[in-house]
């Protein structure tokens, strides 16, 4: 009898307990909550004024893959490319007026004095970004031509470039 | 007399441990601990100055399920609650949580958690997009850009029974593998041209509903749609790195669609 007695106050107790919490809202007097009104332009400043601390999130993080890595490389073969064949152009162009012999036939007189490690390094600096950007430009044109769309296929056409740009640079270089 | 008992030790061999028979009991084998390192990005906006950082959690995956989301969800239960993230539906159709995970942006509810204890996980935020907090990105433009391709059927004229746009399997087929979209930005922010370009360039999220639209045979503002696209940026940004059909955790192809509008930029 005891026993159910303290067990029916300990279950009243614990009623009036959660009953104190969770009141309805007619209930909640104004002021246990205190809340601050803002106009809409004030509320945009104050977001503009978080937005401005944000940070940026990384970038750098993202994993290298083919996709990406064979575009900047298409990218940065090309602008080496151009940037070489500018200097040449512009000093066969320029170079004589400044009484420096530049013409095809002193170049290669020049060239072929230098010694043979030189001669072959400078051969693959040219062929292998040469042969890339060639091969990778026709993967290109053919994603414009609307081929080679799919995941799959591009992924596979790019290992093909790859490949062929590393046996034809090859070759240009140590053949050519 | 024997087929009886050999049929109630049949059923006993078979219904005894679910019903808790004094057979002996053998106490359930206790799983292996496997901890796996999970490096989190973390920054919070009510102490802004403090720069943003990884943060390590070790985590029992015998004692977690088999995504990362699951794994976070523990850490936010379980060990640190203040770690934030946008989730809903746990299974890969709402979009909410996608992040960038081991350097590949995808949906945490999706990526499994590779069981090798020897490598952590790095998990950070979409790339180059503003941080709220934590693992939350600032999504305002990327739907601001959504809404400008203005993605819903603009037809032309009113259906001769008044109340369905009929269109052939056909003209139906080729909105298959661009309505599937569920505007996650896992590939537009997987793409280096969206990252430095993002307040003019749509991205390839937006660049595929954007051709959605013009595909679709019932929508009769096709030279519009196409119009709007005709400046040096919004459109022609793309330079086919292909980053985004990599990245999408749907198995979608916004590339091959950003292909297709530019082709119908050509021709119009």
């Amino acid at each position: 009898m005891q026993r159910a007695t303290g067990t029916m106050s300990t279950l009243v107790k614990s009623q009036a307990m959660r009953r104190a919490i969770l009141r309805p809202a007619s209930a909640v007097s104004s002021r246990d909550i205190s809340t601050a009104t803002i106009s809409t332009d004030e509320n945009l400043a104050l977001l503009n004024k978080q937005r401005n601390l944000r940070p940026n999130s990384p970038w750098h993080i993202y994993q290298p893959q083919l996709t990406s890595v064979s575009s900047i490389a298409n990218r940065a073969t090309g602008v080496g490319l151009s940037a070489g064949m500018y200097a040449l152009f512009l000093g066969h162009l320029m170079l004589p007026a400044f009484g420096v012999p530049f013409d095809s036939a002193t170049i290669v007189s020049t060239f072929a004095e230098f010694p043979e490690w030189f001669k072959l390094s400078t051969k693959a600096l040219i062929a292998f970004p040469a042969a890339f950007h060639t091969l990778n430009g026709m993967r290109h044109l053919s994603w414009d031509a609307g081929k080679l769309l799919d995941l799959r296929t591009s992924y596979a056409a790019g290992y093909a470039v790859i490949a062929a740009s590393a046996v034809s640079g090859g070759a240009i270089a140590f053949y050519l | 007399m024997a087929f009886l008992s050999a049929t109630r030790m049949f059923s006993r061999q078979a219904f005894g441990s679910a019903r808790g028979l004094a057979t002996a009991a053998t106490p359930p084998a206790v799983a292996a601990a496997n901890m796996k390192r999970f490096q989190i990005y973390r920054w919070n906006p009510d102490h802004p100055a403090e720069k943003p950082h990884l943060q390590a959690y070790d985590i029992d995956l015998s004692k977690c399920g088999p995504m990362i989301l699951d794994a976070i969800l523990k850490i936010k239960n379980e060990v640190d609650p203040t770690l934030t993230f946008r989730r809903s539906c746990r299974e890969g159709i709402c979009g909410s949580c996608a992040m960038n995970i081991d350097g590949v942006n995808t949906l945490a509810c999706l990526k499994r958690i590779e069981k090798d204890s020897k490598k952590d996980v790095k998990i950070y935020p979409l790339p180059h997009m503003y941080i709220v907090k934590d693992l939350v990105p600032d999504m305002t433009l990327f739907y601001k850009q959504y809404k400008s391709i203005q993605p819903y059927l603009q037809a032309d004229k009113v259906p001769e029974d008044g109340k369905e746009h009929y269109q052939s399997k056909e003209d139906r087929l080729k909105l298959d593998g661009m309505y599937e979209c569920i505007l996650c930005a896992c590939c537009s922010t997987s793409c280096p041209s969206y990252w430095w370009n993002q307040d003019a360039y749509l991205g390839p999220a937006v660049l595929m509903q954007a051709y959605r639209w013009i595909a679709d045979s019932r929508d009769g503002k096709t030279a519009e749609r196409l119009a709007q696209l005709e400046n040096p940026f919004s459109l022609y940004r793309c330079h086919t790195i292909f980053n985004c059909s990599k990245a999408c955790p749907k198995g979608l192809n916004p590339a091959k669609a950003i292909s297709q509008l530019k082709a119908e930029m050509a021709s119009r």
